[in-house]
C-alpha cells in the first residue's frame, strides 16, 4: 500500500483562500455614522416635551441642520389648525351658553392659575407647635401587639431555633491548601540541583527524612503570612501566628511521604483550629437554666463599637433563648443614641407577637428608663426587676463606643463592675481587618484599668456579626480569638431572627487556608 | 510512509530513552501501589486501641503510667497523646492516653476515634460535683459522636481517686452524670435539622423518657479505682480486669 499518495489539496485551498480574502477586501466595512447623522441627534430634550395641545415640537432642535421639507411643514401646520379648531369646539360645548369660548388661552396661563391656588403642604410630623411635638413623641407609646403585622416568612421561623445553635456549614472534604503551590514549588525547585529529573528529585524528597531548618521553611512561611493577610487576618496576628508555627517546626524531622509545604500547612491548620477551639465550656442555655434553678436572672452585657449590630444580634439571641423556653428581659441601656430604645421596643413587640402568651407576663419584656440616664443604674434596676418578676435572662444593650473614647469606656467599665453580669460579650463585625486587634485590646484594657479591682471582669466571649458579607475572608475570627483568647460564641449571618449560628472551627479554617 | 518505517520510528523512540528511566517509572508505579495499600489499610482502622479520655486532672496519665511502667509519678497536663502497649491475659493491648485540655481534646479525639476498641472515661470522684457540667459535656460529645456510635465501643467509666475520704461512689457518680446528661440533651441535642450539616444529630437516649445509660447503644460500665495500693492489693485491679475483658 502506498501511503504517500495524496490529493493536492493545499494548492486548491490556498487559491480559494486568496479569492475569499480579496472578495472581503472589496467590501469595505460599514462606516460608522457620525452622531449628527443618527436618529438620536434629532431628538433633543425640548423636542420630547409634549405640549398641552398635543403637538410635539420638533423643529426647535438646535442640532438640526436641515429643515424638514416644505410638504411636511405644511401638513404639520394644517394638523395644528385642525386640533385648535377641535379644542375650541369642545370648550364651547362644555361651557354654559352665555360664556364665550376662549380658544386662545395658552397652556402657560392655565399653569399659572393652578399654581396660584396651590396650598401649602403640611407634612404629617412637622414639629412646630407643642401638639405637633407630642405627635412626634413615640417614647410614651404603649405596646399594642395586635398592630404588629408579621409576614409569612416571619411566622415560619417560630419553633425552628430550638436547642443548640447550629454550626456554619462544614464541608467534610479534606482540607486542601492550594495557596500558591506553584510559587512554593518554584522556589523549592531552584534549590534542587537536577531540575530535569523532576519526579526523581520529588521522590527522594518524599522519602528522605531530614530535620527542618529555618531556610527550608521561611519562604513558605512568608507566603502563608501573605495569604493570611489577604484573608483579612490582622497583620500583627498573622505575623505572630506564622512565627509560632515556624518555631514549632524548626528541628522537627520531616515525616515519610511529606513535603515541607504540606508539613507547614498542616501545622498552620492545627494552630488555627486550636486558636478557634474554646478553652472553656460555653453553653449559655445550660448556665441560664442553672441560674434559674438558683432563682436569679442570667445577665449578659453586649458591648462594642458603633454600628456593628449590637441591638440586632441581641434581638436574635433573645429569639433563640425564647425558643428554648426562657423568659427574656431586655434592658435598654443605650441612653445616648436617638431611637435606640424605640428600636428595641420594636423588636420586643415583634418577638411578643411571635411568641404570644395566654396569661401572665409576656415572654419578652423591655426595661427602659428613657434617654440621658446613667446606664449602670438602669442595668442594675433591670436585673432587680427581672429577679422580682421571674425573668430568666437579662440582655443588657449598651451604647456603641469607640475604643479610644475614655469617658465612655469608663462608663462601660462602671456598668460591668457594678452589675457583675454572668457574661460580657464583645460584638464585632467580621468585616474588620487590622482594627479588630486594636478594638479588643483597648476594650479589654479599659475594662481592666478603670475597674479598680484586683480581678476585673474582662470580655468573656465574642459575637461575630455580618458574617454573611465576607465570603471566605474569615480572618477576623482568627484575629479576635487570638487577641483575647476568648471563644466566638455566636455568629450573625443575616437579617432575620433565625440567622444566628455557631462557629465551626474546622469550616472556618478550611475557608481561611483555601 | 510505510509500516516498516513506523517500526523503526518506535525503535528510535526506545533507544532515545535509557533503561534507567524505565526502571524509575516501574519503581514509581510500584511505589504508588504501596502508598495506596498503606492508605487503604489505615482508613479501615484496625480497632485495637484503648482510649483513655476525661477532663483535665482526672488521672488519665497517672493510670497510664501505672499500667505501662507500674510506677507512681507526678504528672502534668498532657499536651499530646501518650501511647504504649500493655500485656493483659497473654494479649498485647495498645493504650492511648489523650490530653484532656479543652482546646486540644477534640482534635485528638477526631484523630484516634477510628481505631478504638474501648473507651476508658476517667472521672475524678472527689471533685465531680463541682465539675459535673464539664465532665458531662465531654461524655456527651463522646456519646453523640457519629464515628464512635458506628463502632460503639465499650465505655468504661473509671471513677478514679477513690482513696480520697470524700470521694463519691460509682453509683452516686452514675446518678449525677445521668441527671446532668438529661439536662444537657435538652440544651444541646434539640437541634432538629440543619441546612448545611450532612450529619444529623441524633438524640441521646430515648424520647419522652429521662436519660439513662442503659438506653444507649454503647455498653457503659462503671468501675472504681485508685492508683494507690490498699492492703497490698492494687487499686487498679478493676481497670486491668476490664482491660482483660475487652481484649
Amino acid at each position: 500500500m502506498n501511503y504517500s499518495f495524496s490529493f493536492n489539496f493545499d494548492s486548491d485551498f490556498k487559491d480559494l483562500l486568496k479569492r475569499v480574502e480579496q472578495d472581503e477586501k472589496k467590501k469595505a466595512p460599514a462606516k460608522m455614522k457620525a452622531f449628527s447623522q443618527s436618529n438620536k441627534a434629532q431628538k433633543t430634550v425640548s423636542s420630547m416635551i409634549i405640549k398641552k395641545n398635543g403637538v410635539q415640537v420638533n423643529n426647535v432642535a438646535p442640532v438640526e441642520k436641515q429643515r424638514p421639507n416644505k410638504l411636511q411643514e405644511d401638513e404639520m401646520n394644517r394638523n395644528i389648525e385642525k386640533m385648535k379648531l377641535k379644542k375650541a369646539h369642545r370648550n364651547a360645548r362644555g361651557k354654559p351658553p352665555g360664556e364665550k369660548p376662549k380658544p386662545s388661552q395658552s397652556p402657560v396661563q392655565v399653569q399659572e392659575k393652578v399654581s396660584r391656588n396651590k396650598s401649602r403642604t403640611v407634612w404629617p410630623n412637622e414639629g412646630k407647635s407643642a401638639e405637633a411635638g407630642l405627635k412626634l413623641d413615640y417614647s410614651g407609646e404603649k405596646e399594642d401587639t395586635s398592630q404588629v403585622v408579621l409576614t409569612k416568612s416571619e411566622r415560619e421561623i417560630v419553633g425552628t431555633a430550638g436547642g443548640e445553635i447550629r454550626d456554619i456549614g462544614e464541608d467534610d472534604d479534606d482540607y486542601d491548601v492550594d495557596i500558591s503551590d506553584e510559587e512554593i514549588n518554584g522556589t523549592a525547585e531552584t534549590n534542587t540541583k537536577k531540575p530535569t529529573r523532576g519526579f526523581f528529585s520529588s521522590l527522594t524528597s518524599l522519602i528522605g527524612s531530614k530535620s527542618l531548618e529555618e531556610k527550608d521553611i521561611s519562604p513558605i512561611i512568608g507566603k502563608m503570612k501573605e495569604h493570611l493577610i489577604s484573608k483579612n487576618v490582622a497583620a500583627e496576628t498573622a505575623e505572630q501566628l506564622c512565627g509560632s508555627v515556624s518555631k514549632k517546626l524548626i528541628g522537627k524531622v520531616l515525616g515519610t511521604f511529606k513535603t515541607v509545604q504540606s508539613t507547614v500547612k498542616e501545622a498552620l491548620y492545627e494552630g488555627c483550629v486550636q486558636i478557634l477551639s474554646p478553652k472553656r465550656r460555653v453553653d449559655i442555655l445550660r448556665d441560664a437554666l442553672d441560674a434559674r434553678a438558683n432563682k436569679r436572672p442570667y445577665a449578659i452585657v453586649f458591648c462594642g463599637v458603633n454600628g456593628v449590630g449590637k441591638s440586632t444580634n441581641l434581638a436574635k439571641i433573645a429569639f433563640w433563648l425564647i425558643e428554648n423556653g426562657l423568659k427574656v428581659s431586655i434592658a435598654a441601656c443605650d441612653t445616648f443614641r436617638a431611637g435606640a430604645v424605640e428600636q428595641l421596643r420594636t423588636h420586643v413587640r415583634k418577638l411578643n407577637a411571635l411568641h404570644p402568651v395566654d396569661k401572665g407576663p409576656e415572654t419578652v419584656n423591655l426595661f427602659e428608663r428613657g434617654y440621658g440616664k446613667d446606664p449602670a443604674a438602669i442595668a442594675m434596676e433591670a436585673i432587680a426587676h427581672a429577679r422580682d418578676t421571674h425573668y430568666d435572662v437579662v440582655l443588657i444593650d449598651t451604647a456603641g463606643r469607640m475604643q479610644d473614647n475614655e469617658p465612655l469606656m469608663r462608663a462601660l467599665s462602671k456598668l460591668i463592675k457594678v452589675n457583675q453580669p454572668d457574661l460580657v460579650l464583645f460584638v464585632g463585625e467580621a468585616l474588620v481587618g487590622n482594627d479588630a486587634v486594636d478594638q479588643l485590646m483597648k476594650f479589654n484594657q479599659s475594662l481592666a484599668d478603670f475597674s479598680n479591682m484586683e480581678n476585673p471582669r474582662l470580655i468573656d466571649g465574642i459575637v461575630l456579626t455580618k458574617f454573611d458579607t465576607i465570603d471566605d475572608k474569615v480572618g477576623a475570627c482568627i484575629s479576635m480569638t487570638y487577641t483575647t483568647g476568648q471563644p466566638i460564641i455566636f455568629v450573625g449571618t443575616g437579617q432575620t431572627y433565625s440567622d444566628l449560628k455557631n462557629l465551626n472551627a474546622t469550616a472556618v479554617v478550611n475557608a481561611l487556608l483555601r | 510512509m510505510t509500516n516498516a518505517k513506523k517500526v523503526t520510528d518506535f525503535d528510535a523512540f526506545l533507544s532515545n530513552y535509557d533503561t534507567t528511566t524505565l526502571a524509575i517509572a516501574a519503581t514509581f508505579i510500584l511505589g504508588i501501589i504501596t502508598v495506596l495499600i498503606f492508605f487503604i489499610k489505615r482508613s479501615t482502622g484496625s480497632g485495637n486501641s484503648i482510649l483513655f479520655m476525661g477532663i483535665n486532672n482526672a488521672g488519665k496519665t497517672a493510670i497510664f503510667l501505672n499500667l505501662i511502667k507500674s510506677e507512681n509519678r507526678l504528672t502534668i497536663t498532657s499536651m499530646k497523646q501518650n501511647e504504649g502497649t500493655v500485656q493483659v491475659g497473654g494479649k498485647s493491648l495498645k493504650i492511648i492516653d489523650l490530653p484532656g485540655n479543652e482546646r486540644i481534646r477534640k482534635q485528638y479525639m477526631d484523630q484516634f476515634k477510628k481505631s478504638v476498641k474501648a473507651v476508658f472515661f476517667v472521672v475524678d470522684s472527689f471533685t465531680l460535683p463541682k465539675e459535673v457540667k464539664d465532665v458531662a459535656e465531654l461524655l456527651y460529645d463522646i456519646l453523640i459522636d457519629g464515628t464512635l456510635t458506628k463502632y460503639s465501643p465499650t465505655i468504661v467509666i473509671v471513677c478514679n481517686k477513690q482513696d480520697h475520704a470524700m470521694a463519691k461512689s460509682s453509683s452516686v457518680i452514675k446518678n449525677l452524670l445521668q441527671k446532668e446528661l438529661n439536662t444537657l440533651r435538652t440544651t444541646r441535642a434539640a437541634a432538629l435539622d440543619s441546612i448545611d450539616q450532612n450529619e444529623k444529630v441524633n438524640l441521646l437516649g430515648k424520647k419522652n423518657k429521662d436519660f439513662e445509660f442503659s438506653d444507649l447503644k454503647f455498653k457503659v460500665e462503671f468501675i472504681e479505682s485508685t492508683i494507690k495500693d490498699n492492703d497490698g492489693k492494687s487499686g487498679l485491679s478493676s481497670v486491668t480486669d476490664w482491660l482483660e475483658k475487652v481484649a
